[in-house]
């Protein structure tokens, strides 16, 4: 028989791994829609789970950090965003350069942090009884019940956003600013602080990710905590064709890969290093499929993504 | 004038209230005068037609008023008061909207959804289908029929048109300036715009239409400015001018274009330059776009295909010129398959190509004159694989010369250039290298006249000289002014052939899929 608790155990893992997964692809699918790519993702979430940490201890409420945590990934990615919606910088290398940021000044500033016991500031479970249930059910029963919060919250923001870009006028200025700036801008909207927004937006759901996985996955600082994440959360959102509810199956999926890979090390035959690569290499398998431009254009990606906005210079 | 012409017509204009005046308008891009000293007087209630060649100065007389350019000097008075319309956003706070030539609305969202963006009734979170029961009765009002939950690129060009009017509408429009509004319409099309303005206006809004079409000038309009080289040379009611007088005013005296050809035979006929068989080739979206099209181009002969813009034109001529997978399907260039070959193979084959996007597939902008005209045989100008651009420079002054290309030199950026000359270049270079066979895709489509004139001279010469032609257009009147045979192309197939001698209503109800047996 299969084991009742592995199972529970794999649901449990799977739900608290893709916390980071869901609001940082969500984020990125706001602003990729409003025609941004932004590569900085990776850099986003780290400086995000240091500033977590570093705010949780201070503060002594893992809310707190959350909160901060977020509005720093905003920070960052508003910065990637004066860069190129503002100045017209190629959205690829600022991205880039985002991340080689926040690598490197976390690696720098959380030097201090390493190791710091995050003991009784972590998100604890929401329902933390005995559930009344036959001992053959408790397992997969408290790995759905027994989550933090935030487990929930994530499930919720992918729906809210769909809500948010297809059901309200400014989710359609966002994805009019990705499929036709020109256009988009005669009918009235103003691009550049429409994508400014989403941007921002989308910053803060990735920062939020970003401190989860400090805060709720990890429990304390450890230099490059991401460990790619963000770069997977990238391909995710090719993955699930620029649409949050798809992103929201897409990191669940990418999740329960996580977790397996966790669960396998140590049980079967094969190195822990080749069953950890498991995620990185569906990543570029996605990648490889959805970078084909008519294909792109076929799984719904914004037709002016990545492509600059400059306000027309007058003639004459 | 106006005194005369209420004593002429014994119906007194003067009742109207003048809602746009412009006086002393004067507007100079660098040496060139684009208006000068241009007065109109526009009334309420009224389509107030202005007539005039293309570079005559209308579309910068429209965007003056829309704000998009600031005058040199004039004043322009809105109901009586004098305004500055510094931008689109002015204008559309004083009631005046522009609908440009090309619908301006993002194509894979709703009309709805487009019409939204703008709208300012709507807060920012609340759902674009709040405004479908505004756009529904705006349709009943005016006769209009869109439906407002119906994705934008599923809809014609003559509904996407619709769509802008609602948007003027729900911007409460008082004076609507649409610019060229026909050149992309059938005539059932162009009428049932012309019963929607005629509604328009009857409901208290005015309109200033632009064309260069006498005969829609005369059909349309209570009043007509013509206007010529930036000067008005005439301003009254429709009435009081003939056809000829009409012609004669927007053209001039001195006519340039006096040299109309007359595409008679040409010489004998030759062989097969271009045959395609049963072609099948998808679109961007995996749909069938070209579905099983057979055509065959002989040397000295100019085949045309018409068609509404967007019925398997583009994907056809991307196809052949090798831009675009072939489904199934043969195409041969003077007797060799270059079915699955790339863009090399086909002019090698003698293959010559004007694309539609002159500046995305023509020429590469930020290259200069010389460079893009050695792009296709560039290695002819090469010694141990570096360039010699000193005899590309040579070969550049040559065409410069013969083309009549209007630039600062061969190392000028082709960016620069104006898109008559950028379609010259590309004319140039195509056929500087003696192709067998010339596919041209919309090759005059935002050209003013002189330029047209110019490109069609082109063309008729590359038949005279023995070469073939496949003229795709969606500018009906080029295709029937230059084609030996038309083919009409519909819902991504050949609905229609005929040879020369074709009627007009018989190919426009071909373009809308109609054909009598």
């Amino acid at each position: 028989m299969i084991d009742i608790v592995l199972i529970g155990n794999f649901i449990f893992l799977t739900l608290k791994n893709a916390v980071p997964l869901i609001l940082a692809t969500t984020g990125e699918v706001i602003t990729e829609r409003s025609g941004v790519i932004n590569l900085g993702v990776e850099g986003c979430m780290i400086v995000a789970a240091l500033v977590g940490v570093v705010t949780t201890l201070l503060s002594g409420n893992y809310l707190v950090g959350l909160l901060l945590g977020g509005l720093v990934g905003a920070l960052l990615a508003l910065l990637h965003g004066l860069a190129t919606v503002v100045f017209g910088a190629n959205q690829i290398v600022s991205g880039i350069a985002t991340t080689m940021v926040g690598l490197g000044i976390t690696s720098l500033l959380g030097r201090g942090y390493v190791g710091r016991s995050l003991l009784g500031l972590r998100p604890s479970p929401l329902y933390p009884y005995d559930i009344p249930l036959p001992d053959y059910l408790k397992p997969l029963a408290s790995a759905i019940v027994k989550q933090d919060v935030v487990v929930y919250i994530s499930i919720i923001i992918p729906i809210l956003c769909m809500w948010f870009l297809f059901k309200t006028k400014l989710g359609g200025a966002i994805r009019a600013c990705g499929e036709n700036p020109v256009v988009a801008e005669s009918l009235g909207v103003d691009v550049v602080r429409t994508r400014l927004l989403a941007v921002g937006l989308g910053g803060f759901l990735v920062g939020l990710g970003g401190a989860y996985l400090s805060l709720g996955i990890v429990g304390s600082w450890v230099e490059n905590i991401t460990a790619g994440i963000g770069w997977v959360a990238v391909g995710l959102v090719a993955f699930s064709m620029w649409v949050p509810l798809r992103a929201l199956l897409a990191s669940y999926m990418m999740a329960s890969l996580i977790s397996i890979s966790y669960m396998l090390q140590g049980r079967v035959g094969i190195s822990s290093y080749f069953l950890s690569m498991i995620p990185y290499i569906a990543t570029i398998a996605i990648l490889a499929i959805v970078s084909v431009e008519r294909f792109r254009l076929r799984l719904g990606a914004p037709a002016a993504l990545g492509k600059p906005y400059i306000r027309e210079e007058r003639l004459g | 004038m106006v005194n005369q012409t209420s004593f002429l017509h014994g119906k007194s204009i003067l009742a109207k209230d003048v809602v746009l005046s412009v006086s002393g308008l004067s507007k100079r891009f660098g040496n060139v005068v684009a208006l000068r000293n241009v007065d109109l007087e526009l009334r309420s209630n009224e389509i107030h037609v202005l007539l005039g060649e293309n570079g005559a100065g209308k579309t910068t007389l429209a965007n003056i008023i829309y704000g998009i350019y600031r005058p040199d000097s004039g004043v322009i008075k809105f109901f009586g008061k004098e305004v500055d319309i510094r931008s689109p956003k002015d204008a559309i706070s004083y009631g005046i909207v522009l609908v440009q030539q090309y619908p301006m609305l993002i194509e894979r969202m709703t009309v709805a959804e487009n019409l939204a963006l703008g709208f300012k009734g709507l807060g920012l979170l609340t759902s674009p289908k709040n405004i479908i029961r505004v756009i529904r009765e705006v349709n009943e009002k005016y006769g209009i029929s869109v439906d407002p939950e119906a994705l934008v690129s599923s809809l014609s060009f003559s509904e996407k048109q619709q769509v802008e009017l609602i948007r003027a509408l729900l911007l409460n429009v008082k004076l609507l300036i649409l610019d060229e509004p026909t050149t992309m319409l059938t005539s059932y099309e162009r009428r049932k715009l012309f019963t929607i303005l005629k509604k328009l206006v009857s409901d208290g809004r005015s309109i200033l239409l632009i064309t260069h079409k006498v005969l829609e000038a005369l059909e349309v309009s209570d009043w007509i400015t013509v206007l010529r080289r930036g000067e008005v040379v005439a301003s009254r009611p429709k009435d009081m001018y003939s056809v000829d007088e009409l012609v004669k005013l927007v053209v001039g005296d001195n006519s340039e274009l006096g040299s109309v050809i007359s595409p008679s035979k040409g010489g004998e006929l030759g062989g097969d330059v271009l045959e395609v068989k049963d072609l099948v080739v998808l679109n961007d979206v995996g749909g069938v776009a070209v579905n099983k099209v057979s055509i065959s181009v002989r040397g000295g002969e100019i085949v045309g295909i018409a068609g509404v813009t967007g019925n398997g034109q583009k994907e056809l001529s991307e196809a052949i010129a090798g831009l675009r997978k072939v489904r199934s399907g043969r195409i041969l260039i003077n007797g060799v398959d270059v079915t699955n070959k790339g863009p090399s193979s086909r002019f090698r084959a003698g293959l010559a190509y004007i694309p539609e996007e002159r500046l995305k597939y023509g020429v590469v902008g930020d290259m200069s004159v010389a460079e893009n005209l050695i792009l296709k045989d560039y290695d002819r100008f090469s010694k141990f694989t570096l360039l010699k651009l000193s005899d590309a420079v040579k070969v550049a002054d040559e065409c410069i010369k013969a083309f009549n290309i209007v630039t600062r030199g061969p190392s000028e950026k082709v960016k620069a250039l104006s898109g008559g000359n950028i379609q010259k270049l590309i004319i140039a270079r195509e056929l500087r290298l003696n192709p067998k066979v010339v596919v041209a895709h919309n090759p005059t489509l935002g050209l003013d006249l002189r330029s047209t004139s110019i490109v069609h001279e082109y063309l008729l010469n590359i038949k005279y000289s023995g070469s073939g032609v496949l003229l795709i257009s969606e500018d009906l009147d080029e295709v029937i002014k230059l084609s030996d045979r038309v083919l009409v192309m519909y819902r991504g197939g050949i609905v229609y052939e005929g040879v020369r001698g074709f009627s007009r209503e018989v190919l426009e109800r071909a373009m809308l899929g109609i054909v009598d047996v």
